[in-house]
């Protein structure tokens, strides 16, 4: 008979990625079953199974107006950072700068400085202009923190460009601009469309920035964290479960085009 | 299969042009004349400015000295977008998300042409280059060798002034490269346009050209007809890079008389042929100039070899033989019933006449490889 034999090293590694794989979506086997109770306190493992806490969430207007908030705040944010994030990119990478890795730092460095001290910073600077709860000027800050993202993200998109096609559209007769925008735009789209879910979701899941510039609204992360400091109902947990959906669905989405491109331009 | 009335070629002239990066001369007093219609090669190994010279004519490279001119007009000033080129990249550059109709038109609504003469001018390129039912496949649903014929056809459809090519053929595996060998040589036949063309296949080049240009350390070593840069190269580093040779050493005795030391043999110069190898140390022998069957005369250098290695090419065997100093030389012969294969370690004699023998000069303008 031809019989395997034991392959311990391969045993071993299928165990540490299961354990890896389980850590890493244990919060979500948690969450979405507790979501589905009809339990007024947040317990598991859940019984009374219903979608009492969705009805909950859709009927409360503080839960909606805060969901709307986030929203806006989210586009906003999502828009300034990937246009000024894809600019950075174009800069950065075509023009011959000495000070390109200086800059590159720079740009990058949101990523690594505490949230707390952007927030305090943004917050002070707000106040000195008056600008302070205010949905708009929250977009711009949570803007500076997706920005490196979209930095990364298009500028990795950016590197896989060849630059032949480009050249090949202007000796066709384009000039730069229509170029660009015929050559290689739309190679770098997939990775600007990744880039652009990434930074919605930096600011729509972002709670120490809201927490500092706001004071009147709640964005969805601040009114989560005002009602786990509260009652702990299970509310949060329906909450989390669109939100981890919403998440999988736009990452998803973002991840479907980026593979599509890549098939196309590596053939 | 379409006939233009009008060619499209124009002429090319590089006038002293210069290219420095920092310290390093990419093209050095580069001058090369390109006749209209005309189909020249530059071939050089990497490094060796011929792709410099290309970029500096399409326009992304600025010289730095010198001037570049399309039919008498100086084009260095333009963008590339305006100096109506046609150019074929190794890597196709078709654009992945457009159609081959779309790819091959591209040029032409970029001139704002007409719809039906769109049509009608996409069409005839895409017969040129038979492919005239793919206009609606995806570049990545095509062959290589297709690919490269759509990318080719966009590059004449709106009749550039000069066709650049740039290693266009470097991407396809050997059999499909002599395939399209002979379509750029039937294009360039039907369409009578300028070309340009950039390689460090030697082969490709004496396959193709009307003329090769043979780049050194960024300027031309020789420029002739590809017969001639085979048969005279004109220093060793031509000799060594075009087909295979071997490179012989002589040095000049007493009275005419022209010693070749790793052969054991010498040779002396008749009355007329005092100039030969004036000021030159080697010679270059083509292994086919090499022969077992020659009778002694004026002309002909016989000396003793015995053979090391033979390889069977076919028609042809090449011997690797060995001189009775050691020298290694490379000798082939066509077979034949009449022509025996000699056996590894046979003793032979092997003659050549001076007149196949090519002496050389060291390098041109300080082109120090040999």
């Amino acid at each position: 008979m031809n019989k395997k034999p034991f392959n311990l090293s391969k045993f071993l590694l299928t165990g540490y990625f299961l354990v890896v794989i389980l850590y890493l979506v244990f919060p979500i086997f948690i969450v979405i079953p507790i979501s589905f109770s009809n339990n007024p306190f947040l317990r598991f493992p859940p019984s009374n199974l219903g979608v009492l806490w969705y009805e909950t969430y859709f009927g409360d207007s503080g839960w909606v107006e805060a969901t709307l908030l986030s929203l806006k705040v989210g586009l906003i944010a999502c828009v300034v950072s990937t246009v000024v994030g894809t600019l950075a990119v174009l800069v950065l990478e075509r023009q011959v700068l000495r000070s390109k890795n200086l800059l590159t730092y720079f740009i990058t460095s949101p990523i690594i400085v505490p949230h707390i001290f952007i927030s305090l910073g943004m917050f002070i600077f707000a106040i000195r202009l008056g600008i302070e709860d205010n949905a708009i000027t929250l977009a711009f800050a949570h803007a500076t923190i997706a920005f490196p993202f979209v930095f990364l993200i298009v500028g990795a998109s950016h590197r896989q460009l060849d630059p032949t096609y480009e050249r090949a559209a202007r000796v066709l007769g384009a000039g730069p601009v229509r170029a660009f925008f015929s050559a290689a735009f739309p190679s770098l789209l997939p990775g600007i469309v990744a880039a652009a879910v990434f930074s919605f979701f930096v600011s729509f899941d972002e709670l120490i920035i809201a927490e500092f510039m706001m004071s009147g609204q709640q964005t969805l992360p601040m009114r989560i964290w005002a009602d786990l400091k509260l009652e702990m109902r299970p509310t949060i947990a329906a909450v989390s479960s669109i939100l981890i959906v919403a998440s999988i669905i736009g990452m998803g989405a973002a991840e479907i085009l980026r593979r599509r491109s890549v098939n196309i331009s590596n053939n | 299969m379409i006939e233009r009335d009008v060619e499209f070629g124009a002429s090319v002239t590089f006038d002293g042009v210069s290219k420095t990066y920092g310290a390093v001369k990419a093209l050095s007093d580069f001058n090369l004349s390109i006749q209209r219609g005309e189909f020249v090669t530059l071939l050089g190994p990497s490094g060796s400015g011929k792709t410099t010279a290309l970029n500096v004519l399409a326009g992304f490279v600025d010289a730095t000295e010198g001037d570049v001119r399309v039919n008498k007009n100086s084009i260095l000033g333009l963008p590339p977008e305006r100096r109506n080129i046609g150019m074929v990249f190794q890597n196709y550059s078709l654009f992945p998300h457009m159609n081959v109709f779309e790819n091959v038109a591209f040029p032409l609504r970029l001139r704002k042409v007409a719809q039906d003469e769109v049509k009608r001018r996409v069409g005839e390129s895409l017969a040129m280059v038979q492919l005239n039912d793919f206009g609606d496949r995806m570049p990545n649903q095509l062959s290589g060798g297709q690919r490269q014929r759509v990318a080719f056809a966009r590059a004449i459809v709106f009749e550039p002034s000069v066709l650049l090519m740039d290693e266009p053929l470097g991407a396809l595996d050997l059999k499909l490269r002599e395939a399209m060998q002979l379509e750029i040589k039937r294009y360039h036949k039907q369409l009578g346009c300028t070309i340009l063309f950039v390689t460090h296949d030697q082969g490709e080049a004496l396959a193709l050209s009307d003329r090769i240009a043979v780049m050194g350390e960024g300027r031309i070593v020789q420029i002739d007809t590809p017969d001639r840069i085979y048969d005279e190269p004109n220093s060793k580093y031509v000799a060594d890079f075009i087909g295979t040779t071997n490179i012989v050493d002589f040095e000049r005795g007493p009275s005419s008389i022209i010693r070749f030391p790793a052969l054991n043999a010498e040779f002396e110069l008749q009355e007329n042929d005092k100039s030969w190898g004036q000021g030159q140390n080697s010679i270059s022998l083509r292994p086919e100039k090499l022969h077992r069957d020659i009778s002694p005369s004026d002309h002909v250098i016989i000396f003793d070899a015995s053979v090391e290695e033979y390889l069977f090419l076919g028609n042809i065997i090449q011997y690797s033989v060995r001189t009775t100093t050691g020298k290694t030389l490379l000798f082939q012969e066509h077979r034949g019933p009449s022509v025996p294969i000699l056996a590894r370690g046979e003793s032979l004699k092997l003659a050549f006449s001076i007149n196949d023998a090519r002496p050389l000069d060291e390098g041109t303008h300080g082109s120090g490889h040999t």
